[in-house]
């Protein structure tokens, strides 16, 4: 039979080693001697007791830990000066109002042919062509400024400040839009489907 | 003769060390997970509850890792702050023992990475001369107490940490792995090593 690995010895010195590989042990003197030897060594280690503190000095690292703590920024935050003010409700307004000023710019300069400054106003979506309304997105300046904002949100972090979409939520949206808005909802769903 | 009125005043309600008090007595009887949600509630004072319930063993994990009361109260401090501002991130799949273990470990194997520790004295001068007085019992302890500290300082961080979260703190062998981000075979491994070399040191 082989000898025990140090895995099993150490089993055995806490009394977890299957009897079927304990029955080596009465039989080699190699396993048994390192045995032994770990075994004086725990022993050693375990009679050994910290000194205890006097009752002074646990009065003293409480009220320590207590300054600090009610110095410290809530647990969680960044800890920098500026987003201490800033609470998760706020954040989330913002990205909000970031959100909607970004598809408003959108929506007006996708309604506007005659506006010089937007790819997407001089050359209307094509929903045969999908690639075309990520050429007019990416032009846009606007939708532009809340795609690098929306790239810099985590989901996780966007999931905290429950800024993701619930049940229902994207049904109101789309009560809220106009007969021509749905329209040109369901033709982009239709494009981005096909891709 | 006229009323004269004292120089002291009778304050109503507990003075400042009673309402320290009864705010302690009133965080104490929560469990550690409503200590923790307190916390992060904005109740930043049941922190002293969780400070109060497991400030001595982590007081010792620090001291069994550098050997030193000053350098171990300083780490145990560090942990509870660092514990503190990270509460948000206990997600309740441990016990906060074994979290703040895991702090405290990582705050002392960072210190050790940054300085050299002061390993507890253990010159010869230091030794009791045991032929020229006779030897007290308690010393002798106390001497042979202070020899296995020195030892498992010189052990390798991995295996010291296994030793002291394994035999002084009989933490699991799953919990120790997990804290030290190795397999539970690898801490047995660990064990098994920090034993044999401190069996070496103690010759």
């Amino acid at each position: 039979m082989t000898h025990l690995s140090e895995l099993e010895i150490v089993d055995q010195i806490e009394g977890a080693l299957p009897p079927a590989r304990a029955a080596h042990i009465a039989d080699c003197s190699v396993c048994r001697a390192k045995i032994e030897q770990i075994t004086e060594a725990l022993a050693r280690a375990h009679a050994v007791e910290i000194p205890e503190p006097s009752p002074l000095f646990w009065e003293h690292f409480s009220s320590r830990i207590r300054k600090e703590i009610a110095e410290a920024p809530e647990p969680g935050s960044s800890g920098l000066p500026w987003a201490q003010t800033l609470s998760w409700q706020w954040l989330a307004a913002s990205l909000v109002v970031a959100l909607l000023l970004g598809a408003g710019a959108w929506r007006l300069t996708t309604r506007a042919p005659d506006t010089p400054a937007t790819v997407a106003s001089s050359a209307p979506l094509n929903a045969e062509d999908p690639s075309s309304i990520d050429a007019g997105t990416d032009a846009d300046q606007a939708w532009a400024l809340v795609q690098s904002l929306a790239d810099e949100v985590e989901w996780s972090d966007s999931v905290t400040a429950d800024l993701a979409v619930r049940p229902g939520w994207v049904d109101r949206a789309a009560l809220d839009l106009t007969s021509e808005e749905r329209k040109e909802l369901l033709r982009l769903l239709k494009a981005e489907t096909r891709m | 003769m006229g009323r004269v009125s004292p120089d002291w005043t009778i304050r109503v309600g507990p003075i400042e060390g009673e309402a320290q008090q009864a705010s302690s007595d009133r965080w104490a009887v929560l469990d550690d997970a409503q200590l923790v949600r307190a916390c992060v509630d904005g109740h930043r004072e049941a922190f002293g509850a969780i400070v109060e319930r497991h400030r001595r063993q982590v007081y010792q994990l620090c001291y069994r890792y550098v050997g030193t009361h000053e350098d171990a109260a300083d780490l145990a401090q560090d942990t509870f702050v660092r514990a503190f501002k990270g509460l948000r991130g206990f997600k309740g799949q441990s016990s906060i023992a074994t979290w703040l273990y895991r702090i405290a470990v990582n705050v002392c194997l960072n210190r050790l990475a940054l300085k050299t520790p002061r390993p507890e004295p253990l010159l010869a001068d230091d030794r009791p001369d045991l032929q020229a007085v006779r030897p007290d019992a308690a010393l002798l302890r106390a001497e042979r107490a202070a020899e296995v500290r020195a030892a498992i300082q010189q052990l390798p961080r991995k295996q010291r940490a296994t030793l002291i979260l394994r035999v002084y703190h009989e933490l699991p062998h799953e919990e120790i792995a997990a804290i030290l981000g190795s397999s539970v075979g690898a801490t047995k491994a660990n064990l098994f090593h920090a034993l044999a070399n401190l069996k070496k040191l103690l010759r």
